[in-house]
């Protein structure tokens, strides 16, 4: 019985927070230690010659911040925002790139017993596995999603201004 | 820890002053091949003082070469120096210099010299000794009669007393370390000096140094002015006081208190020779005193040293008050109603920023002569090496500057001077034949033009040769255009590309090709531009344009479909709409306008960035002439906005993924009604990805 106590109290202390949101109905957890902040949609300045994901850029605080689509960075179709999308700004890489998500669920606590490595995914169309993992609480699946490779950036790369 | 490193960092600092003022002095004296005897004196107790400093800190290898080089000055100081002897001190301190240099640029990056130049030390030495018994001083001019370094054995009680009270500015640290400097510098002209803290070298006299300042007794036979002067020359020196005082008064400590006969007290161990103390009549001391009693002097400087970093902090939040400014200036919460108390308020509003911009622009400013001051004794050490005369000009040395900028500047203009010596500038023979004066000339030049500072190298010499560069270049295979084809400038600018180098063995100094495009690298940085003029024959200028503040830009913002630009002004030659048949197209397709008889190519701000827009025909939009560093061109938009003073800001790295295209922008600013807007890059506009 007290082994049992001091493995689960052992876990907790590994747990991890994982912030959920959903992208086209389907909810996915983002690792909270990467996410700065959370805010409304906005208006976005325009690059010339972006790439379909990428909406533009908006001014936080000072900070110029690229603002990209997750829906079409995971392949999806673009389509208008509902009421309740907001941007998640995440830190990657010492930047700051908000990712616009259909809309913000919840914060839950997941025991490293509860995440498995996600299932060899059948490579459609050249896409790269965006989740490593998978949570399994109580019999829902959910993915975790690896924002690194969401979003192709390097986690070793050198940061150098252009 | 931290006492130690700022304790280093201030022993780095202070010896580099020291060095640039001895540098100074020294290229004054050569020109002339003699010093003035202040200059000796000068020479002398900067050597003193980095022997002291440089033993505190126990670097032992520099305070050995600053004592062998401290003693040919004592020997100067009292002998003199023959005319023949000055040129080979000149070299060998300015070798010294040499020397220390190297040897704090390693204590700065490693933190400690390993430097040990034997060589030097014989040299030094040898000097000496040839000074020593070689030919007696024939032509002593300003030497004054002999003055003995010697302290006096004797106590003559008729020399006067004086109480000297030093004041350390607050914070200055190594407190007693300063004392024993001040006293050491005193020690030449006073035979006897007592000090309160009795023994400098205590653990605690550091502190009360600082509470309750450094006081001196001493003896000298010497004008007190010379006390005066040498306590002004002291660093980190607040306020200082000499008064004379009477030799016998219960104050003076007792190892130097004249004493009274008529008391056969027992002498303290420390005093010398205080037997044969007579009286000294009160009056009589008194009368010997200097008539100036009682003057205080106040330390020259009145500045502090800041670091770097706060002022950074500092212009950032200015930057972003002007930005904060603008939004709130231009809120649209209010419509285009009148506001008159609110607009009043705003202009006040615009008007201190304004002016807190201006300030604190102007703390990071430094004149550029600390830049052009180091070529000065550059010039000396390449025309020597290569045997070439040449007279280097300053103009133009009080222009101020940002920090950046002189810090940024130094490296390139070293190698433009030392292309000019090295390729310009011919030989004595070669330049009389051309009909030109045997030395060669570089002026230097900085000037402001409102918004820039541009700093022109200009040679008298060979001038750059077309062909030459063109050969060069076709051999590296670094050519994109038919020769033909190609302007002058543009010929010019090849020697920037990487790897270019005209020159065909590698002297010590250029022709290594990594030369130009590093400079134009450097230059880019801080974002300026170089460019270069030349007349094959006359002489070659090295143009270097960069602009005042780097955060703050005056631009014109234009759009092309839905995106904004903003161009620096500095680029913006003029802007026009064009009229039908204005816009031709050249045998290849590309888009041309001619302008004032010259052909300039036409760059679709829509083609390049790939952006929609309904414009159509030139005559629909509007056209900017711009310059860069490598040619004029066109650029055709749909509209002109107007100008505007922004806040230039970095484009975060994750966007080279977002986009297709990057290159020709150098940043974004913020503007007024929050939307984002793009900042040309007009060097790099026409660059293919």
């Amino acid at each position: 019985m007290e082994v049992e106590k001091t493995e689960t109290q052992a876990e907790q202390a590994e747990s991890k927070r994982y912030l959920f949101v959903t992208v086209d109905h389907v909810e996915y957890g983002i690792d909270i230690t990467i996410v700065q902040e959370i805010i409304v949609i906005q208006e976005v300045s325009p690059l010339p010659g972006m790439k379909p994901f990428c909406k533009g850029v908006i001014n936080i605080r000072g900070m110029i911040v690229p603002v990209i689509d997750l829906r079409v960075k995971m392949g999806l179709q673009q389509c208008d925002y509902g009421e309740n999308a907001c941007i998640v700004v995440v830190m990657l890489g010492g930047e700051q790139i908000g990712v616009i998500v259909e809309s913000v669920r919840e914060v839950l606590q997941i025991l490293p017993s509860q995440l498995q490595e996600s299932p060899a995914r059948a490579n459609a169309g050249g896409k790269r596995s965006i989740s490593s993992q998978i949570a399994n609480i109580n019999g829902t699946v959910r993915q975790i999603l690896d924002m690194y490779k969401v979003l192709d950036i390097d986690p070793e790369a050198e940061q150098n201004t252009h | 820890m931290s006492t130690e490193e700022s304790m280093l960092d201030v022993y780095i600092y202070e010896t580099q002053q020291l060095l640039q003022s001895l540098d100074d002095i020294l290229l004054d004296g050569e020109g002339v091949e003699r010093l003035t005897e202040d200059q000796i004196n000068e020479v002398f107790r900067v050597m003193h003082t980095i022997k002291g400093a440089s033993s505190m800190m126990e670097f032992d290898e520099i305070a050995e070469i600053a004592h062998a080089t401290e003693d040919i000055f004592a020997q100067i100081r009292e002998l003199g120096a023959a005319d023949s002897q000055w040129p080979p001190v000149f070299n060998l301190v300015f070798r010294v210099v040499s020397f220390f240099n190297n040897e704090l640029e390693k204590i700065q990056s490693a933190g400690k010299p390993d430097g040990v130049d034997v060589e030097l030390m014989n040299a030094l030495h040898e000097q000496l000794a040839q000074m020593k018994s070689g030919i007696q001083s024939a032509a002593v001019p300003d030497m004054p009669a002999e003055r003995t370094v010697e302290h006096s054995s004797s106590a003559d009680p008729f020399t006067p007393h004086y109480k000297i009270r030093v004041l350390f500015e607050e914070n200055c640290q190594m407190e007693a370390i300063r004392a024993l400097g001040v006293r050491e510098s005193l020690k030449e002209i006073c035979p006897y000096i007592a000090t309160v803290p009795k023994d400098l070298d205590a653990a605690d006299s550091a502190a009360v140094i600082k509470a309750d300042g450094l006081l001196l007794y001493v003896q000298t036979d010497d004008n007190p002015d010379e006390i005066r002067h040498r306590l002004e020359a002291t660093l980190f020196l607040k306020k200082f006081s000499v008064v004379p005082i009477d030799g016998s008064d219960e104050e003076v400590p007792e190892s130097i208190r004249v004493k009274i006969p008529t008391e056969p007290r027992a002498v303290a161990a420390e005093s010398p020779n205080v037997g044969k103390v007579v009286i000294p009549a009160a009056a009589e001391v008194k009368a010997t005193a200097s008539s100036s009693s009682g003057a205080e002097g106040f330390a020259k400087q009145n500045f502090i040293s800041v670091n770097v970093n706060k002022l950074d902090s500092l212009l950032n939040m200015v930057g972003e008050i002007v930005t904060a400014q603008s939004m709130v200036i231009n809120n649209a919460d209010f419509g285009s109603q009148q506001h008159d108390s609110f607009d009043s308020a705003t202009k006040q509003l615009h008007t201190l920023i304004n002016e807190l911009q201006d300030i604190v622009m102007s703390i990071r400013m430094l004149p550029i002569s600390t830049v052009f001051q180091k070529m000065r004794r550059l010039v000396r050490d390449v025309s020597k090496k290569v045997n070439k005369e040449v007279e280097l000009v300053l103009i133009g040395e009080e222009t101020e500057v940002d920090k950046n900028v002189i810090d940024s500047l130094a490296d390139p203009l070293m190698h433009i001077i030392r292309n000019s010596i090295d390729h310009g500038i011919g030989t004595p023979e070669e330049r009389i034949k051309a009909g030109k004066p045997e030395k060669g000339r570089i002026v230097l030049e900085a000037r402001t033009t409102g918004s820039d500072v541009i700093v022109t190298v200009s040679d008298d010499g060979r001038g750059l040769q077309r062909d030459m560069i063109l050969k060069k270049a076709r051999e590296k295979g670094l050519l994109s255009k038919p020769e033909s084809e190609l302007s002058d400038k543009e010929v010019y600018s090849l020697i920037f590309l990487p790897g270019f180098s005209t020159k065909d063995s590698v002297t010590e100094f250029s022709g290594r090709g990594v030369g130009m495009d590093v400079v134009r690298r450097n230059i880019n940085q801080i974002g300026g531009s170089v460019s270069i003029e030349s007349e094959p024959g006359r002489g070659t200028t090295h143009i270097i344009r960069i602009p005042l503040t780097l955060t703050i830009v005056d631009g014109m913002r234009f759009s092309t479909g839905n995106i904004n630009f903003i161009v620096p002004i500095v680029s913006v030659k003029t802007a026009m709409e064009p009229k039908p048949n204005d816009v031709f197209l050249d045998p290849d397709g590309n888009e041309m306008i001619m302008l004032q008889d010259q052909c300039y190519s036409v760059v679709r701000m829509s083609n390049l960035f790939h952006i929609d827009t309904p414009v159509e025909k030139p005559e629909d939009g509007m056209l900017m002439h711009l310059t860069s560093e490598e040619s004029d061109f066109c650029i055709l938009f749909d509209r002109l906005d107007g100008e505007y003073q922004v806040v230039a800001k970095t484009l975060p790295n994750y966007l080279s993924k977002c986009v297709t295209r990057l290159a020709g922008i150098s940043g974004c600013t913020v503007m007024g009604d929050g939307s984002i807007n793009l900042i040309v890059d007009v060097n790099n506009l026409k660059a293919s990805d």
